[in-house]
């Protein structure tokens, strides 16, 4: 068995077992890292990592991911599936270098519901997924632009807790951005 | 299934869970494993401190990313575990040093990657913020490594290390891969201070290469001294080659690469340059050994070091030099002391001071392909040393204030070698590549032109030479020195073909002449133009047998017609001829002599008489007593006229009688008189001196006029210089006939002498 069809084994908060290639568990670069460095033995000799390899080969890996459910981790590894293939190449500081276009795939994808959205973002950020956190974002900021602060308040549900006098004061120094 | 989580609001719970799996992360005593369950729980208990306080606004209502607390636990940490690292009883520093080492390099790269969200975020922020001691945490690892191991026990390590390395040098230690892993610690631990990303050679350099390269030294400088004074200088070659080899190997395995620049640097100082006399001194007597492989290893180490190469060319170019002057004193003084032969004392024959010659120079351009590798500064060295003692020897110059006599044995050994008939014979002994060899470094090659041609010209004129031959010397002459330098006698090769073609027209024309029957059917002139050939005017009288005249005559007027303007002039001391002559026994063949033609003049008249006196024959022939006697004494030699008196006072005198022998004896029908008939070998040799003479005065000037028209103006000494560098291998100047020749020049308003005094100026 390579590693390339190795299967991984990732359990959610709410103990939903996932079953997937590890080439797609590690889209996720928090995977990608710690199965480099877990399954090497910790002795002070290079010891002989193959050798490990294949004793862990014989059971998938079982990671324990605390911190999303379930229903956000299919999706996430939806999105790992179908990049699987893809390569986001980064640069040292690790953003990636060419800005890959938003697809149609990727719009349908993200077109779920604010709570799931939030549910993307905060996996993507935990698995270090950089390319999905970017789209997630994105498409966050796309539901911001063009609109009025009220429409704004009301898609993220957000009070307006400005005096009066403060948002008129925050109107006139920000004059100078507005349409006309 | 999971651990519980610490509360990740507090940063006490948050440390207290993480803290234990740090050691195994970077490698305790346990030697546990980094299990999935640890890895996954610091990794999210990391992650979940961070987002959760990172959420809350602080004071100023802003909202922060956190981070601080965690990193600043993490290096306390660090420095503590790396404190806490100890040594087996047992166990030397450096051994210790690297098994942690080893360890610790992979221990930070898997904490770099578990604390992976404080890489992300919190750091970045803090360094983009200016913190400019804020790093990465596997930065923040190899710093703690290099402050509190590295630095504290620095001196210890790098002793250690050396003294391996000694050991290793003395045959004591093999391979150790502590040492090496070590030194490339060093490396690791240099960090670039605009950018801790990149790495530098700062540590390497200032903890280990330096001391390295002193040791080294000292270690060489001693062992160098040692071997030497106990070994020989061939076997210190071997030793020094075999040193630097082992370091170069060295380099390769353990060191970085910029050691190897200031390493070999130290170590051809040490080895080589220090030694270079020692080394150099040995050239001479592994020559005399004709220890040419030793010879090229002494080249192979010096050449290591390029300034040590410039003793060592001086050293072979003395040496050559030397050979060469040995070799023609130990000619000379063999044949001065050979025996006389018919009371004359042997003179130095050309063929054996060319061979000689040639065969030092062949002795070293071997060694200088054995030993040096063709290298050009030695076939330059060998070239000037060549110069210097072919041009300048003891029989070249057997007294000083003589010019150098090598152009004529040259011109004389070419001669000699283009006579002999038999070509086994002649390439045997003599052959054009040594003659080229010898015209190579020839210094007055234009004194060697002149007496070449002079010979050249006497062979042209006799049947004999090899044209073949010939051509190929003139086509080499001309490859070394340029067609100007094998003008005339290219003119004087085609002088003698014209002429050919001259006689078949000459013949075919008076073919159908009235006075055909008088033309002498095989006259064979020559058509020699007076510039490219070196005979002077013949300006004796001379009465031409009228048996010659109508010949003569007709083809005087058939040239002049042909080439209006052109003047002949008959070189008749030059002409030669053969006679029939019905003096043999009847039934016998008649005898053929060959004479010239003053002594053709002179039997014709005994056609008419048999008895003639002295007088009678210098009236009909006009010749001169002296030109007279010489051609005389050889027909009275040869048995041929009878004198009387007899005795060589008598020969020209009017009275005496001369008698044509009826009976003439030879054993041999083909007798020749003409060979005796030498021309005045002194006023040849005077007419030759003079012409090298008067064509170096033209060389010069025609090379100061070359070069002022060229610069315009130049100072006396300049000009000086800068002729003497032109006529290199040309004309051997001395600078008093320069001066001559620029003063020559000033009065004849070519230069002129500027206000200054020494700078002179071309006048157009």
């Amino acid at each position: 068995m390579t590693q390339s069809d190795m299967k991984v084994v990732l359990i959610s908060s709410d103990d939903e077992r996932f079953v997937v290639d590890r080439k797609v568990a590690e889209k996720s670069l928090m995977i990608k890292n710690m199965l480099k460095h877990v399954g090497n033995n910790n002795n002070d000799d290079d010891s002989d990592e193959e050798e490990d390899d294949d004793d862990q080969n014989s059971e998938p890996y079982e990671i324990p991911i605390s911190s999303v459910r379930g229903s956000v981790m299919k999706h996430v590894l939806d999105w790992c599936e179908h990049y699987k293939n893809v390569d986001f190449p980064t640069n040292d500081d690790g953003d990636l270098i060419a800005e890959h276009p938003v697809s149609d795939w990727d719009k349908e994808f993200l077109t779920v519901d604010q709570e799931m959205l939030y549910g993307i973002i905060l996996a993507a950020n935990y698995f270090n997924i950089k390319p999905l956190l970017d789209r997630a974002c994105q498409q966050v900021a796309n539901m911001i632009k063009g609109k009025s602060p009220e429409e704004i308040r009301k898609t993220f549900n957000i009070s307006n807790d400005f005096t009066a006098e403060e948002e008129a004061a925050i109107r006139r120094e920000n004059e100078w951005a507005e349409d006309r | 299934m999971t651990e519980k989580l610490p509360d990740s609001d507090n940063i006490n719970d948050t440390w207290a869970f993480v803290e234990p799996g740090l050691s195994t992360i970077l490698g305790d005593d346990l030697s546990a494993d980094l299990g999935i369950r640890m890895y996954t729980n610091i990794y999210t208990a990391i992650f979940d401190y961070c987002t959760t306080r990172s959420r809350e606004q602080n004071e100023a209502g802003r909202i922060e990313l956190v981070g601080g607390e965690i990193y600043n636990r993490l290096r306390k940490f660090l420095i503590r575990y790396v404190q806490e690292m100890s040594k087996s009883s047992n166990e030397t520093f450096l051994h210790f040093y690297v098994r942690r080492w080893r360890r610790f390099i992979i221990g930070s790269e898997r904490l770099a990657d578990v604390m992976d969200y404080l890489n992300r975020f919190w750091i970045p922020k803090e360094k983009a913020a200016g913190r400019g001691d804020i790093y990465d945490v596997n930065t923040l690892c190899l710093l703690t490594w290099r402050d509190y191991v590295f630095d504290e026990h620095q001196e210890e390590l790098v002793r250690e290390i050396l003294d391996i390395i000694e050991d290793q040098r003395l045959g004591k230690a093999g391979v150790n891969t502590d040492i090496q892993v070590a030194i490339k610690s060093f490396v690791s631990l240099g960090f670039e201070l605009s950018d801790f990303r990149k790495k530098n050679l700062s540590i390497y350099m200032s903890a280990f290469e330096t001391p390295f390269l002193r040791e080294t030294e000292n270690f060489y400088r001693k062992e160098s001294r040692e071997f030497l004074q106990n070994n020989s200088v061939v076997d210190y070659i071997t030793k020094a080659e075999a040193r630097l080899s082992e370091e170069n190997t060295r380099i390769t395995a353990l060191l970085d690469d910029h050691t190897k620049k200031p390493l070999n640097h130290c170590l051809n100082n040490v080895l080589i340059w220090s030694h270079s006399e020692e080394i150099n001194a040995q050239l001479h007597p592994l020559l005399d050994q004709v220890r040419l492989d030793d010879v090229k290893k002494l080249y192979g180490l010096l050449s290591r070091v390029p300034t040590t190469l410039e003793p060592l060319l001086n050293n072979f170019e003395d040496y050559v030099k030397q050979q060469g002057l040995k070799a023609i004193v130990e000619l000379k003084a063999k044949i001065d002391a050979a025996e006389p032969v018919k009371g004359r004392k042997p003179e130095v024959d050309a063929g054996s001071y060319i061979r000689t010659m040639v065969s030092v120079y062949n002795k070293f351009a071997n060694v200088v392909a054995t030993s040096f590798g063709f290298s050009d500064y030695f076939v330059k060295s060998l070239d000037t040393a060549c110069s210097a003692f072919i041009n300048v020897n003891a029989i070249a110059i057997p007294n000083p204030r003589v010019p150098s006599r090598t152009s004529d044995y040259l011109a004389r050994y070419a001669d000699e070698m283009l006579k002999k008939k038999n070509d086994a014979e002649r390439s045997s002994t003599m052959n054009i590549e040594d003659l080229m060899t010898v015209f190579k470094f020839l210094s007055d090659k234009n004194a060697f032109e002149i007496r070449y041609r002079r010979l050249l010209a006497k062979r042209l004129l006799s049947p004999t030479t090899n044209e073949e031959d010939e051509e190929e010397i003139i086509q080499r002459l001309k490859d070394v020195s340029g067609g100007e330098y094998t003008h005339k006698m290219t003119l004087m090769f085609s002088d003698i073909k014209n002429s050919k073609d001259l006689r078949v027209w000459f013949y075919e024309t008076v073919k159908t002449d009235p006075i055909a029957d008088q033309i002498i059917p095989d006259f064979e002139m020559n058509v020699l133009g007076q510039n490219s050939w070196p005979f002077s005017q013949f300006k004796e009288a001379f009465i031409l047998p009228d048996e010659f005249l109508p010949t003569v005559q007709k083809f005087e007027d058939l040239y002049k017609e042909k080439h209006s303007g052109r003047e002949l002039k008959w070189l008749w001391n030059l002409c030669k001829g053969e006679l029939k002559a019905r003096l043999s026994k009847p039934g016998k063949p008649p005898f053929i002599f060959t004479v010239t033609l003053f002594q053709m003049a002179i039997i014709l008249r005994f056609n008419e008489k048999d008895t003639l006196s002295a007088e009678e024959l210098l009236e009909a022939t006009g010749l001169t007593p002296e030109i007279f006697a010489i051609n005389v004494a050889q027909l009275i030699r040869g048995r041929l006229l009878i004198q009387s008196p007899e005795g060589p006072e008598n020969i020209s005198k009017p009275s005496t009688k001369y008698t044509i022998v009826k009976d003439y004896k030879n054993k041999r029908v083909k007798v020749n008189f003409a060979l005796g008939v030498k021309a005045d070998v002194k006023q040849e040799s005077d007419d030759t001196t003079k012409e090298i003479d008067e064509s170096r005065r033209w060389w010069l000037k025609a090379c100061v006029v070359r070069l002022m028209k060229f610069k315009h103006k130049l100072t006396y000494n300049e000009l000086i210089s800068e002729v003497i560098l032109q006529s290199a291998n040309r004309v051997q100047p001395e600078i008093k006939e320069i001066k001559q020749v620029i003063e020559g020049l000033i009065q004849d308003d070519y230069l002129g002498r500027l206000d200054d005094g020494t700078t002179l100026q071309y006048l157009a």
